[in-house]
């Protein structure tokens, strides 16, 4: 029986991933992953690793939950080392508890590694810091994803209103639903707001805009991208240093 | 009478607005610049609270009784006066207290000047004159709960509630140095138990609690006149509230109505002009800095909200509700900020008044009543 490590793959630049994860991979039997914001880091996998793909896109699942359980169960009754790699962090909007979980009750031993998630290190990268003194003394990390058909929102959006920055995750395709929602608990049109497509990637691109323009101005960006709302959004003005794919 | 001449002094401090583009300073940061203070009266741990850079502090504790705490700023001084009596001398810039001084067992109104502190008690009847360092200078006893204390000149005005009297004192010395007072005129039956007072310009002007008009002294000539302001309907106001829940712009006069969901307009010369409809029963009103707008505060089930009335169109453009109840509204000279105190959730909420929403809520102070902003850029 061997051990599965729940590994955060970080953002999408490479030197984001940490010392630990890094080793893990490199000694890792088999590698079950999901999209990745940079497949490059399976390449520093040892000839012979097996690799399975469970990924999700743009919220689709390809493999259900359930089942990628299983499969990271399975395996590690198989192999040695298995790392079970995530995009961002394993326990921010990972589902890497539920996995664990799922070990745990099977008497598999785990570890989890933690990643850089993309809702700090892409606002970094686009030179925008989610709290500054005076501005924003906190942040908030939203799934932009939660499904519109639900009766009620789980998002506490009434708590939204102030200028703590907030940052969803995954949210483009749900863009036009969170800006307005935003305006109609109180936020200005003119209110600051960013998106961040592919962050901390060669392939970074941010569009600036406000919760009145920001779905017109992002029709064409790709995915994955994050959504930043606050104040802070203002300082990238000054703070902007990393080149970007524009 | 034209109400030019008893505009509130502290209302005329105009908004500072910066222009950062101009300077390419970052907007966000530029509205950051010009230091500000705020302290907070905690009205059940007889303390206040300190908040900098938008961020809650710490407290200064040992305050006494801050039911109805008042803080005021002259240099780099700060003074409270406590429900029982105190008067606390303490140091804004390292928020900590100098001195203490007990002048009676109940007062609420003070003033400051800069060479002394003028003290109206409730009991002992008496007004007390203090140094700026507390040290006690002289004391008039009165007979009576002595309110509405202001200074004009080398006069102090105020009012003696249970003798329908108002009395000048004036500083022999002529402001130099240590005052001495003298009685210099009193005016007696002036109205049925004054209460509060304003003073601009030359004219004491004095509201009272069983009267139906208000009293101004003109304090170059000495002369007393009653003047009624009239509703609608021509009836008479029948109370004339707390000044300090008045607004006067630069046009109009803005008066909580008493008992009624109304906020009543006059002109200078008080001339009815408008009742502005309100959501509940107003308490006070407060002017922004540049007169532009004012918020109006409420009793009752209305107690968690603030209305933002435009001073021009005379029509409420924006409701604010918070999760308590909302016991005090204090602008920024210096931000475009209105700060309100959330007293039953223990917190300040901060509106942004340019594009009004709420920028911010800083947690964690006690029970917030009144909120006094220190400059330190003074």
């Amino acid at each position: 029986m061997g051990k599965v490590y729940l590994t955060g793959a970080g953002p999408g630049d490479m030197e984001l991933l940490t010392l630990k994860a890094l080793r893990v991979i490199k000694e890792a039997d088999i590698i079950i992953y999901d999209r990745l914001a940079n497949p490059d880091i399976l390449e520093e996998a040892k000839s012979g690793c097996q690799f399975v793909y469970v990924g999700k896109e743009d919220g689709r699942h390809i493999v259900p939950q359930d089942d990628i359980n299983e499969v990271i169960y399975q395996n590690a009754l198989k192999y040695e080392n298995v790392v079970r790699l995530k995009g961002g962090d394993p326990f921010v909007f990972g589902r890497g508890g539920e996995e664990a979980l799922y070990l745990y009750e099977r008497g598999i031993e785990f570890e989890i590694i933690p990643g850089i998630t993309s809702a700090i290190s892409a606002p970094a990268y686009a030179g925008i810091p989610v709290t500054h003194r005076g501005v924003s003394v906190s942040f908030r990390v939203v799934t932009g994803h939660e499904s519109p058909n639900k009766k009620e929102s789980q998002i506490p959006w009434d708590t939204f209103k102030t200028d703590d920055t907030i940052v969803f995750l995954m949210g483009l395709h749900n863009l036009p639903k969170i800006s307005k929602k935003l305006m109609e608990i109180g936020k200005p049109s003119s209110y600051p707001c960013a998106v961040i497509s592919r962050g901390t990637t060669k392939h970074q691109s941010v569009v600036v805009g406000t919760l009145e323009n920001i779905v017109e101005k992002t029709i064409d960006v790709p995915t994955p991208a994050l959504i930043v709302v606050g104040r802070v959004v203002e300082l990238r003005e000054q703070l902007k240093w990393f080149g970007e794919n524009v | 009478m034209s109400i030019n001449k008893i505009l509130i002094g502290a209302s005329l401090i105009g908004v500072f607005f910066i222009n950062a583009h101009a300077k390419g300073v970052n907007p966000v940061l530029a509205a950051l610049k010009g230091d500000e203070k705020i302290f907070v009266v905690e009205r059940e741990s007889e303390s206040l609270a300190i908040i900098e850079q938008g961020m809650p502090k710490g407290r200064i504790s040992g305050m006494h009784n801050m039911n109805h705490g008042v803080v005021k700023f002259i240099d780099k001084d700060g003074y409270v006066i406590s429900r029982d009596g105190y008067i606390v001398k303490f140091d804004p810039e390292n928020e900590k207290i100098v001195k203490e001084y007990k002048t009676s067992d109940s007062a609420i109104g003070f003033t400051i000047e800069k060479n002394y502190i003028a003290v109206a008690n409730y009991a002992k009847k008496s007004v007390d004159i203090l140094d700026r360092n507390l040290n006690p200078i002289q004391s008039f006893e009165t007979g009576s709960k002595n309110v509405g204390i202001k200074t004009y000149k080398d006069y102090l005005v105020f009012s003696q509630m249970d003798n329908d009297k108002i009395t000048v004192l004036k500083d022999k010395n002529g402001g130099k140095g240590l005052p001495k007072f003298e009685i210099y005129k009193e005016f007696n039956d002036v109205g049925v138990m004054p209460f509060d007072a304003m003073i601009k310009d030359n004219n004491f002007i004095t509201g009272f609690f069983k009267s139906d008009f208000f009293g101004v002294v003109n304090l170059d000539t000495m002369e007393y006149t009653k003047i009624k302001i009239l509703l609608e309907d021509r009836k008479p106001v029948l109370k004339v509230p707390h000044f300090g829940f008045w607004s006067i712009s630069d046009g109009n006069v803005f008066i909580p109505a008493v008992g009624d969901n109304k906020v009543l307009v006059y002109t200078s010369d008080f001339k009815f002009v408008k009742n502005i409809e309100t959501e509940g029963l107003p308490v006070f009103t407060a002017l922004s800095p540049d007169k532009k707008y004012m918020a109006v505060t409420f009793s009752g089930d209305k107690f968690p909200v603030v209305q933002i009335i435009d001073t021009q169109t005379l029509e409420v453009i924006k409701r604010f509700e918070f999760d308590g109840k909302v016991l005090h509204a204090r602008w920024s000279n210096i931000r475009p900020n209105l700060y309100i105190s959330v007293n039953d959730t223990n917190k300040i909420a901060v509106i942004n008044t340019k594009e009004w929403y709420v920028a911010r809520e800083l947690f964690n102070v006690n029970k917030p009543s009144g909120i006094f902003i220190y400059e330190e850029a003074k």
